[in-house]
């Protein structure tokens, strides 16, 4: 072998050997890209893209399925991503499952993940458009953030406001914490509190007990509430209270017209009540009564030693 | 107004003077390239010849030069990545780097160093020996022979020798990363193959075709128009190593920017 086919051997050696290494590196950057492999079409709209891009990867349950074919505005509010999923994975990916805008980790380029749907559902088809859900913007997150920050700023300040006036002034708070007579009275009142927590907690327990001993239908009140014939018994007695009552009233009815007869009345009772005249005859009548009544006893006394009656009042005695 | 300008010794000063020159014989000697190539009978033979010289020769060198570059990029990328808990992108980071810009660079350079001064230095002595007028007067179109199809071999090496420079440097990637920690080979390249696209491929494997066309043409202008004897040659040769790797550089510029201005980027 001569030198010049010698240096066209190696030299076609070197060409073929770089062209393919192009071509398998071509290849396998096209694989990456769906480009060799068999694809359909499925799209989902969004409000916000945020940062997705043409060839972004599409992952379904973070296993990667296919690649973002484009990325088009529709109008102010709706973003659609069209997708391009690879053949294989379509048993997989029903037609109610969700598309979510994700990041690969903290820094990585964002890419679409499909979520399964709960209930299962039919297969997926060809330019089909599945729900999305809109994606955390990092924006409005570090607002919030920033919100919280400004909150805890001002929590701060007024935290060391309230501390150093603590320290600073003669107040109770002060005192609670560094005068030992405050605390001395106020570990007494504790002490208190707690003798007095436990005879509520036993005030408690007896009322518990009494709450069921009136449950279990026990005692007089236990009965009352529990006792359906007692019940019963109670309501007739209530009634006849009631009636007992009516008739009361109308005899004090009756009496108050009695009352207003004798009252306003010209009657007996009217001047036995009202004339003072009438009054003082009365009295000297009883007076008189009674002085006769006395002369009376005397006249009987004589009576009783005539010879006329003398014998009938001694058979008389004789029959006692 | 012409005696005038005939009596001045420079037009504008003489390193400016000698700049226009340079770029006037540079536009020329193009000119005269695409004419005397595009038109047959083509020197097939000589081609492969110097394809052999420009691709074979050169392969132990730009390997060498792009395993330890693509290991070096990692191992100092590393600490700064992984300081960010961006450790799983070195494969993505060096397979970027490595094949937009450090594979087609590298080899352009490494090829302008030795390739240019290579061909400026024989064809500057086969200048000032008088062989090319010899050609002439033998029959021999020189300008196709020697210099059509250097230039040639230079468009169609370059790009090939970026593949091979790529992928070693991916190797050396692949070694620095396994260096501090334990990269499986297939993660490693499943990584690297994910993150490129064609936009990261198309203009870097164009732009090697203008930086093979830029070497071969700087080193064949310097060398066919050297003068002054063998002094000549060596200021050819150094002059057309420094314009060559400029030159590289001025065309590594122009097409990024073309390839952002047409959405490669």
């Amino acid at each position: 072998m001569d030198s010049a086919t010698r240096k066209n051997i190696l030299l076609g050696f070197f060409v073929t050997i770089g062209i393919v290494l192009f071509i398998v590196g071509i290849f396998l950057v096209g694989s990456k890209s769906e480009l060799f492999n068999k694809t359909f079409p499925i799209t989902a709209k969004f409000t916000n893209a945020s940062g997705l891009k043409t060839g972004s990867n599409v992952r379904f349950n973070g296993v990667k399925v296919g690649i973002v074919k484009a990325v088009k505005l529709i109008n102010d509010s709706v973003v659609q991503v069209d997708m391009s999923i690879e053949e294989s994975k379509r048993s997989f990916i029903t037609r109610n499952a969700v598309a979510s805008i994700n990041s690969d980790g903290l820094m990585g380029d964002k890419l679409v993940n499909i979520t399964t749907a709960k209930n299962g559902g039919e297969p997926i088809q060809n330019n089909d458009v599945i729900a999305s859900t809109n994606p955390i913007i990092t924006d409005q997150e570090m607002q919030k953030l920033s919100a919280t920050n400004e909150n805890i700023r001002v929590i701060s300040e007024n935290l060391k406001v309230l501390t150093t006036s603590l320290n600073s002034d003669n107040g109770t708070i002060q005192a609670l914490y560094k005068d030992p007579e405050m605390a001395r009275s106020l570990k007494s009142s504790f002490n208190n509190l707690n003798m007095v927590t436990d005879k509520v907690l036993n005030v408690s327990n007896s009322l518990q007990s009494i709450t069921q001993q009136i449950q279990k239908g026990n005692g007089t009140v236990g009965k009352l509430l529990n006792d359906t014939v007692l019940g019963a018994n109670l309501a007739y007695t209530l009634n006849k209270l009631k009636e007992t009552s009516d008739e009361l009233n109308k005899v004090s009815d009756q009496l108050s017209t009695t009352m207003q007869h004798v009252n306003g009345g010209k009657g007996t009772m009217n001047m036995l009540l009202t004339d003072t005249a009438f009054a003082n005859n009365i009295q000297q009548s009883m007076l008189n009564i009674k002085t006769a009544s006395g002369k009376l006893d005397q006249d009987l006394e004589g009576l009783k030693h005539s010879f006329l009656l003398r014998r009938y009042f001694r058979k008389q005695e004789k029959k006692k | 107004m012409a005696a005038e300008l005939n009596k001045r010794k420079t037009l504008f000063s003489k390193g400016l003077d000698s700049f226009f020159e340079g770029c006037a014989e540079l536009a020329g000697f193009t000119a005269q390239v695409f004419k005397e190539g595009i038109k047959p009978p083509y020197e097939f033979r000589e081609i492969l010849s110097q394809c052999y010289e420009i691709g074979i020769k050169s392969f132990i060198l730009v390997g060498v030069t792009a395993f330890i570059l693509g290991l070096v990029l990692v191992m100092q990328s590393r600490p700064t990545m992984v300081e960010f808990g961006a450790g799983s992108f070195l494969p993505a980071m060096s397979s970027i780097s490595i094949v937009r810009e450090i594979g087609p660079l590298v080899t352009a350079l490494i090829c302008a160093g030795k390739i240019g001064s290579g061909i400026s230095a024989e064809l500057g002595s086969m200048k000032v020996t008088e062989q090319i007028d010899a050609m002439e007067v033998s029959g021999t179109n020189p300008f196709k022979y020697l210099v059509a199809t250097r230039i040639t071999a230079t468009t169609l090496m370059i790009p090939i020798l970026t593949v091979y420079a790529d992928c070693i440097s991916l190797m050396g990637a692949f070694t620095g990363s396994n260096i501090k920690d334990q990269v499986n080979i297939h993660f490693f390249f499943n990584r690297v193959f994910e993150a490129l696209a064609y936009k990261d491929i198309v203009p870097s494997f164009t732009k090697t075709f203008f930086f093979g066309f830029a070497i071969g043409l700087v080193g064949c202008t310097k060398g066919y128009n050297s003068k002054k004897g063998t002094e000549g040659v060596g200021k050819a040769a150094n002059a057309s190593v420094v314009i060559a790797m400029l030159s590289v550089i001025v065309i590594d510029m122009v097409v990024t920017q073309i390839s952002s201005m047409l959405g490669y980027l």
